[in-house]
């Protein structure tokens, strides 16, 4: 778009010089033109958006209705090897980029970057409560019996964060091929972000409290984040090495969120408050890398890093702490990391590569005990939980070249994991594939593979198993197929098509996960329909299914008593299960060309994904109020939740006019509809009155103009 | 194209016929052919000669790139991507179709991806390319021109708001997913694949640029690093395990809704094993104690509120930041 070339044939400029005197100083400037980088242009954009609805907000910075003017700016100079770059994107906006740069190509560079990266939730919040983005979120005044969500002093809030990150760059060449460089990245991230806490659990029948578990309490983010990295390369033909530092330092201005209980004692979030926040952390890596030649057939490459984390914050205070835990966690944790490859051609057809990459994760933060309770004489200690763990993660593969342009692949992946402090200490994977592939083929390419996983672990700390085992360290088997099929059908036709599908079995778990298979299936086509009308459409389809087991208590029988408070923690055990659906269907088709002087383009992107939460049935009895006097058939609908469904139907349309050789007027439209029908928020009411709103339908159109010039 | 060719045929005859006209220079030699002169790269006449910007790619385009920049001594000529190609050049046998360049990288090319990359890591071989060979991109017949244009001022694929396209002719899974509601910015041009993956290669897991899953995630989510007072096992372990960061439909990119998610490794008890559903559709008894607050809102994590890790050094055990809930 914001190109700038002007097409003038040099053979033809070459056979005029042959033919007239005078030519060659046209080529020489027309030579100059095509080879030469150095640009000027500017672009004012100015938008018009009907409404920022919270969906198509949420990462384009626009959120009010109206015009929001903007400006590109793109230069670019060389002299010599000296290159100076400015560039900028959004001017104007949340989202506005700059970036400035100088260069002396192969000598030293360096650059400083400005980014702006909003996020706006993509819902709207209705709430009294005060405090939103501060460490004191201040609960309203209602009466315990008044009914919350009829709280008349409702305001609106959008919750969102910014991230501004600078950027400065710099490297120098001290000898040919040796290269020192550095960075330093700052990021300052505020805003605040959706959360809540538990408050106390309902009591009474009056609805006002139904909802008095939850109350509303954003979490403040106000950070800042430094990342620096230096680094020494050293290239020859032969070998290469490098070595660096890199250091990540987080910085919070807040330690704790504290939430100010109004007058409604059922609100009263009772020894919940004030709620930890993240606190400073860094971590200092250095490491060394390099890789060898042996011949140009056979080389190999070894990184080895260490680093240290730490995290010794203050704790937050004004709660009860136990004596001897000190000011802060005092964290520390210590990973060693090791990678190392091999790779050769050992023969014209045959290619082999082995990999090994290993970790170590030392977590040395001293132990404490952070809480104690007693029971029928017996004291447990609560203590913080450090995990250190180590890794092996292996691959070996081969690739022979079978001829006539196809190719055999076969390898095997293998994955260790142990932690003394997981439920099982030891989990293993290994993974057999063979893949045939057709790559050189005139017109018709693709892949074919298959996957086959199987992971095992020791035995569980109790020598029992339990009755459900954690999902990353279960028992998995795993079988997948992956091909792809590229077909140049003429020289102005392409078609690819791409097909993938999974199928999980976790086994030897009463609960948890038990099986989950995907499908992925996708169709691609390109089609020159003229030199320059180009025609290109896409169709994926995407399905996807997951059954896991559940034990959990409901109220099935009993008396008030029973069904209160802890009812969820003593009513009867029922089974269940759950067989979670995916399904989504996405097309696309963009369309590009030029009418007279006129480049149109259009795009259509239609998105439709369904999910399904299918439940089993419930039990046949359960209660049927608040105080469970009475017992009853299981409610309407009680264990059945409704499908969510999501559709996106983006179109896209531009034309831009070349007014002169140097200025070009360019005219946008986008009509954007999303759909949400979702239960996550649906009639959601906070103890406090808070209202979260999904809106179901939202239509955001844009109409953008904009001037391009090229000084 | 036959046009111009046509017309240029032309003009050479018409200026061999202008040129019969003038008295040659004193000093060539009668009948000597002038020397062809370079345009850009230094022995492009080779080159040059015959091609040009009506070809694709536009070969002068180079001039504007950094491969272009001859005042940088160690950039290349064309031959040194192309290799000498005689036989492209001076087609000995006549053939209607002259044969092609000896490295030639064009999709009809017969050689392997890895040939055609070895013009590329003859030079890019240290840094952020030093891990190229082992990369799955090297070892599943993916060559650097499969999505660098080389000819081009602005490649595709090093512009952050483009390069998602070049990513998605394979990746078809990550394009489908990052068109879901909950996503990184990456349609919306504020982020790039290569943010989170390096496509030469890495020492780490997916070509990650860090050396770790959760290494790469704290460059933008550092927060979440710790370690905590209480941390929670699979967050430590890899954040992987609950979030797909090309995009679900589910909030915060959770590869599954709670509680489900959650009950993948918690349900088998009364409290963490219970039943989800929505206000419209349980009865008082069960929600007003729990129910909807497992499906909706921000489900089990409307009262697990530091579901990442709890810093807090509070004595209090039933209802603390033992069980994350601050």
């Amino acid at each position: 778009m914001k190109t700038h070339s002007i097409f003038r044939p040099t053979l033809l400029v070459i056979a005029l010089a042959a033919a007239f005197p005078m030519a060659p100083a046209w080529a020489e400037d027309d030579v100059a033109e095509l080879t030469s980088p150095n640009t000027t242009e500017a672009a004012l954009n100015l938008p018009y958006t009907d409404k920022a609805n919270p969906l198509y907000r949420q990462y384009n910075g626009v959120t009010k209705e109206g015009v929001s003017t903007n400006v590109d700016v793109d230069i670019v100079r060389r002299r010599d090897a000296d290159w100076f770059r400015v560039n900028a994107r959004n001017l104007g906006l949340r989202t506005q980029e700059a970036g400035i740069s100088y260069e002396r190509q192969g000598d030293w560079s360096i650059s400083l970057d400005y980014d702006q990266i909003p996020r706006f939730s993509p819902y709207e919040v209705s709430t009294a409560v005060s405090g939103v983005g501060s460490t004191r979120i201040v609960q309203p005044n209602i009466a315990n019996t008044a009914a919350a969500a009829n709280n008349p002093n409702l305001y609106d809030v959008t919750l969102k964060t910014e991230r501004e990150i600078t950027t400065l760059a710099a490297s120098k060449f001290l000898l040919p091929g040796l290269k020192l460089g550095f960075s330093v990245k700052n990021e300052d991230k505020v805003g605040s972000r959706m959360s809540g806490v538990r408050g106390v659990t309902g009591t009474g029948a009056n609805p006002a409290n139904i909802y008095s578990a939850f109350l509303f309490a954003p979490e403040p983010i106000n950070q800042n984040h430094k990342q620096m990295e230096a680094t020494v390369e050293y290239t020859t033909e032969k070998y290469q090495i490098a070595a660096g530092f890199y250091g990540s330092f987080l910085g919070t201005k807040q330690n704790a969120l504290n939430v100010i209980p109004g007058t409604n004692t059922a609100l009263v979030a009772a020894n919940l408050s004030p709620i930890a926040l993240a606190p400073d952390n860094s971590v200092q890596q250095f490491y060394a890398s390099g890789a060898y030649n042996f011949s140009k057939d056979t080389r190999a490459n070894l990184k080895v890093a260490w680093s240290e984390g730490r995290q010794d914050d203050n704790f937050l205070t004004g709660q009860p702490t136990l004596a001897g835990i000190g000011g802060s966690l005092n964290a520390k944790v210590q990973t060693t990391e090791v990678y190392s490859s091999l790779t050769s051609r050992l023969s014209k057809d045959l290619k082999v590569l082995a990999s090994w990459r290993y970790e170590d994760r030392q977590d040395k933060t001293p132990i404490r005990i952070f809480g104690t309770t007693t029971s029928a004489g017996v004291t447990t200690n609560y203590l913080n939980n450090p995990e250190s763990h180590t890794a092996n993660w292996g691959k070996l593969e081969a690739n022979y070249r079978l001829g006539a342009g196809f190719n055999l692949t076969g390898g095997f992946d293998y994955s260790n994991k142990s932690s003394k402090e997981w439920e099982r200490h030891d989990v293993s994977e290994l993974t057999s594939r063979l893949a045939v592939s057709r790559t050189m083929g005139d017109s018709v390419n693709g892949t074919l593979s298959f996957a086959h996983s199987e992971r095992k672990g020791s035995e569980w700390n109790n020598g029992t198993t339990p009755p459900i085992l954690p999902v990353y360290l279960a028992d998995r088997n795993r079988d997948r197929v992956r091909g792809m099929l590229d077909v140049a059908a003429s020289e102005a036709l392409n078609v690819q098509f791409a097909f993938e599908a999974f199928v999980d079995d976790y086994n030897k778990s009463t609960y948890g996960l038990d099986k989950g298979q995907g499908q992925i299936f996708s169709v691609d086509g390109s089609y020159a329909l003229s030199d320059v009308w180009k025609l290109n459409a896409w169709y994926t389809k995407q399905t996807g299914e997951t059954r896991q087991y559940a034990q959990g208590a409901v109220c099935t029988t009993g008396n008030g008593s029973n069904c209160t408070v802890n009812t969820f923690r003593t009513g009867t055990l029922v089974q269940w299960d759950a067989n979670l659906k995916q399904d989504s269907d996405q097309f696309g088709i963009g369309l590009n060309g030029r009418v007279a002087k006129v480049d149109l383009g259009a795009q259509l992107l239609i998105f439709q994904d369904k999910n399904k939460q299918e439940l089993s049935n419930m039990p046949a009895t359960t209660c049927t109020n608040a105080s469970c006097s009475t017992t009853g058939a299981v409610a309407a609908g009680m264990g059945v939740l409704p499908d969510t469904k999501y559709t996106q139907n983006t179109v896209k349309l531009f034309g831009m006019y070349p007014v002169s050789k140097a200025t070009r007027v360019r005219l946008d439209y986008i009509y954007d509809l999303r759909k949400m029908d979702d239960y996550t928020w649906s009639n959601w009411v906070y103890a406090d009155g808070t209202r979260v709103y999904v809106k179901p339908e939202q239509t955001t159109q844009v109409i953008g103009l904009s001037l391009l010039h090229s000084f | 194209m036959k046009f111009l060719r046509q017309l240029f045929a032309s003009c050479l005859v018409l200026g061999a016929l202008a040129g019969a006209s003038v008295a040659p220079a004193a000093d060539a030699p009668a009948g000597a052919k002038p020397a062809a002169k370079d345009l850009v790269l230094k022995g492009d006449a080779k080159c040059t000669s015959c091609h040009d910007e009506s070809d694709e790619p536009k070969l002068l385009h180079i001039g504007k790139t950094k491969h272009g920049t001859v005042a940088d001594g160690r950039t290349p000529s064309c031959t040194s991507c192309h290799g000498e190609s005689d036989l492209h050049t001076n087609n000995p046998q006549k053939l209607k179709d002259r044969p092609a360049t000896d490295r030639n990288f064009s999709k009809s090319s017969k050689l392997t991806a890895e040939e055609k990359s070895a013009a590329c890591t003859t030079c890019h071989q240290g840094g952020k390319h030093m891990n190229w060979n082992t990369s799955a991109h090297a070892n599943r017949d993916v060559g650097c021109t499969s999505c660098h244009q080389v000819h081009v001022e602005k490649d595709k694929v090093r512009d952050k708001r483009a390069q998602a396209e070049v990513c998605y002719t394979c990746h078809k899974q990550q394009r489908s997913e990052l068109n879901r509601p909950s996503h990184h910015p990456i349609p919306e041009g504020k982020m790039s694949c290569s943010d989170c993956h390096n496509a030469h290669g890495s020492a780490g897991p997916k070509m990650l640029v860090k050396d770790t899953t959760n290494a790469t995630c704290y460059t933008c989510h550092a927060e979440k690093r710790g370690p905590f007072v209480h941390n929670h096992q699979p967050v430590v372990e890899d954040c992987g395990n609950c979030h797909n960061p090309h995009g679900t439909t589910a909030e915060a990119m959770l590869k599954a809704r709670q509680p489900f998610l959650c009950q993948q490794c918690h349900a088998d008890a009364a409290h963490p094993g219970n039943v989800p559903a929505i206000r419209a559709n349980m009865p008082n008894a069960v929600s007003s104690n729990i129910g909807p607050g497992y499906a909706q809102a921000r489900g089990c994590s409307n009262c697990h509120t530091n579901i990442h890790g709890s810093n807090s050094p509070s004595n209090a055990t039933s209802s603390g930041p033992f069980r994350f809930f601050r």
